[in-house]
């Protein structure tokens, strides 16, 4: 074994508390390694789960969610840790960008004082050498003229410079993570791509290894190495980015490439995977996917398969993949 | 900024001209001529007609309508008919207990309010939100002149450590003047405190919920932090603003509430002017009031541009 890997996660179950006391599994038996400076993009459908994810490794989950299993980040098992305990690592050790910019941000707080407050609570930076620093980071994530827009409100801004502002204030400390929730879900396309560069540079010259969470394909393929396919809380399918997205093994996987939208000569629609995410409460019987799949036999309903490792670096879950590759 | 500032100076100024046209003709149509109650109902119709022409009671209504508002910008209030001396004195000697005791009752209810509304949102649905919430119905329910009459019968008469009413006047020392002012303060404030803490705790469990106060977290802030420095703040504006609200009612409550500790205020002053007839101390204690409550309004409006930068571009 080399050195503990900077994230681990070790079967994790994410399950929500029901008003009649009853518990709803979310996310189950999910585990993945992230070294220094891994990219990795988590692609999946809105109520997948992804989310939760996110939130459990930064002890960020609602009150109503229960979570059991490991989150070990340098060694530390973030989950035995108090919230003062988990203060001190959420912001300085992970940094978290969110979907929305323009609710992400406190309307009644410049945007300066947003990115400084992170410094001199970890730290123990002056507000007046927080503010210095965080016109710095202003000028890192290409807001124009830094010194001046600091002292901004958010409603000041635009989206793209909103969200920019939330990279730098999840910047700020150097985390050794950042985890980045559908960063640019709710931006322009041409702001898309600036707020893409401008993360992919920042995690580049830190070292910081990225955990992107998308809906989008293409996001994913930009900025991650690595790619890790969620469906309804199941890994379906992990590897090398390359290697998820033009060898898929889970079905899944191959479904949600033929919906990326391209331009087709012969006119045909869309493709689509039939029918739409079943609610957790609604999960099918063995494999959550097989009442839309459409390479279904009877043995998929049968259990929910195990996860496997066809090829060293690739994991998947589904019978079919396991019979169709040579083990 | 100084548009907006400029705007609401100039609707301050209308509304407050608006508000003494209305209490100028409440005064008009309420039964009873002063000079007939002065003189009392032996006294001859000539008698009356030279008190009559001494008050200017005799001038048409809108000759007496300006007479009045140019007194009140000059700051001549007219007479008292009871009293013999100048209202504007009179005014600023009850103002003396007045103004205090409502500084203090707005002050104890935001002093119970805050910290018990914060301490509900964040604690919510937990024993301490339902105590919290217990507490503060009962500060509802209960009417402050009784709570008065409870908190008198038991610290002045039982336990006989405050004063059970009346005012030493501030000219026997700070103490025991502040002293007569605590139960009645109390008083005043539980009711207020009640409602506000209701507020308070809806406003901050609202702006809890917020992505902002999620990113705050995210950051590395300890829940207290980001529940004082991120949602307590944006959670002040509709606080601020049932402050204001119930200042109408914080002047309501003392006239009642000097009553019953016999403190010589503005609110017993208005209530002795009414059993009186003394038609000018109460047009001017009661235009008084009315100011009170519009510059108030004034201020709320004001704080909400330092609550809320949004605020300062949106009013222009």
């Amino acid at each position: 074994m080399s050195a503990a890997p900077l994230l681990s996660v070790e079967n994790l179950d994410i399950a929500m508390r029901l008003p009649d006391g009853g518990r709803l599994p979310i996310v189950k038996d999910f585990s993945l390694t992230l070294q220094a400076g891994d990219t990795l993009g988590i692609v999946g459908e809105s109520g997948s789960g992804k989310s939760l994810l996110s939130l459990a490794v930064m002890g960020l989950l609602p009150p109503a969610a229960i979570a059991s299993g490991r989150i070990l980040l340098e060694g530390r098992d973030l989950m035995a840790l108090d919230d003062d305990g988990m203060s001190r690592v959420r912001g300085r050790r992970i940094g978290m960008i969110f979907q929305e910019p323009m609710t992400a941000l406190n309307p009644a707080m410049t945007v300066g004082d947003q990115i400084a407050e992170g410094l001199v609570r970890h730290e123990k930076l002056s507000w007046k050498a927080a503010r210095e620093a965080a016109v710095d980071l202003l000028d890192r994530v290409r807001i124009p003229d830094p010194r001046a827009r600091a002292k901004a409100y958010p409603h000041q801004m635009s989206g793209g410079q909103r969200q920019r502002v939330g990279i730098a204030i999840a910047v700020a400390m150097r985390p050794a993570l950042m985890i980045a929730d559908e960063p640019t879900t709710a931006l322009d396309v041409t702001v898309q791509a600036e707020v893409l560069e401008i993360l992919d540079d920042l995690c580049a010259r830190e070292g910081m290894a990225l955990m992107l969470i998308s809906h989008d394909l293409g996001v994913i393929a930009r900025m991650c190495a690595r790619t890790l396919v969620l469906y309804a809380g199941r890994r379906m399918e992990e590897g090398d980015t390359r290697g998820v997205l033009t060898e898929p093994l889970n079905p899944y996987t191959r479904g949600l490439l033929r919906a990326v939208p391209r331009r087709r000569v012969d006119g045909a629609p869309l493709d689509t995977i039939p029918g739409t995410v079943p609610g957790f409460a609604r999960l099918p019987e063995g494999c959550v996917f097989s009442d839309r799949c459409g390479d279904v036999v009877a043995a998929c309903r049968a259990g929910e398969p195990a996860w496997t490792q066809p090829r060293p670096n690739r994991g998947v879950r589904c019978i079919r993949a396991q019979q169709e590759m040579p083990a | 900024m100084t548009a907006l500032l400029l705007r609401r100076s100039a609707s301050l100024f209308l509304t407050l001209l608006a508000v003494s046209g209305l209490i100028f003709l409440v005064m008009q149509v309420l039964p009873g001529d002063p000079a007939a109650i002065m003189l009392g109902t032996s006294a001859s119709p000539e008698t009356l007609a030279a008190l009559r022409h001494e008050l200017g009671l005799d001038q048409p209504m809108l000759v007496r309508y300006l007479a009045w508002i140019g007194g009140l910008a000059t700051g001549d209030l007219g007479t008292s008919t009871t009293y013999g001396v100048p209202v504007s004195g009179l005014i600023g000697e009850r103002l003396a207990v007045t103004l205090p005791l409502a500084l203090m009752a707005i002050g104890l209810s935001i002093a119970i309010a805050l910290p018990l509304g914060v301490l509900s949102a964040a604690r919510r649905n937990g024993p301490a939100d339902y105590i919290a919430g217990f507490i503060s119905q009962l500060f509802i329910a209960v009417p402050g002149f009784w709570v008065g009459l409870l908190l008198a019968l038991v610290f002045a008469v039982k336990l006989g450590v405050m004063p059970s009413g009346g005012f030493p006047g501030w000219q026997t020392g700070f103490w025991p003047a502040l002293q007569a002012l605590v139960l009645p303060a109390i008083a005043l404030a539980l009711p207020q405190a009640g409602v506000l803490t209701r507020v308070t705790r809806s406003s901050v469990a609202e702006v809890l919920g917020e992505d902002f106060v999620r990113t705050a977290r995210a950051k590395g802030l300890p829940k207290r932090a980001a529940l004082w420095r991120h949602a307590v703040r944006n959670a002040l504006v509709p606080v601020v603003t049932i402050l204001g609200l119930q200042f109408t009612f914080l002047i309501a409550g003392a006239v009642l509430v000097e009553n019953v500790f016999n403190l010589p205020g503005l609110g017993r002053l208005a209530y002795q002017a009414l059993t009186q007839r003394d038609l000018v101390v109460m047009q001017d204690v009661v235009m008084f009031f009315a100011g009170l409550v519009i510059l108030m309004n004034f201020l709320v409006d004001m704080s909400y541009l330092l609550l809320d930068p949004r605020l300062r571009e949106a009013g222009r």
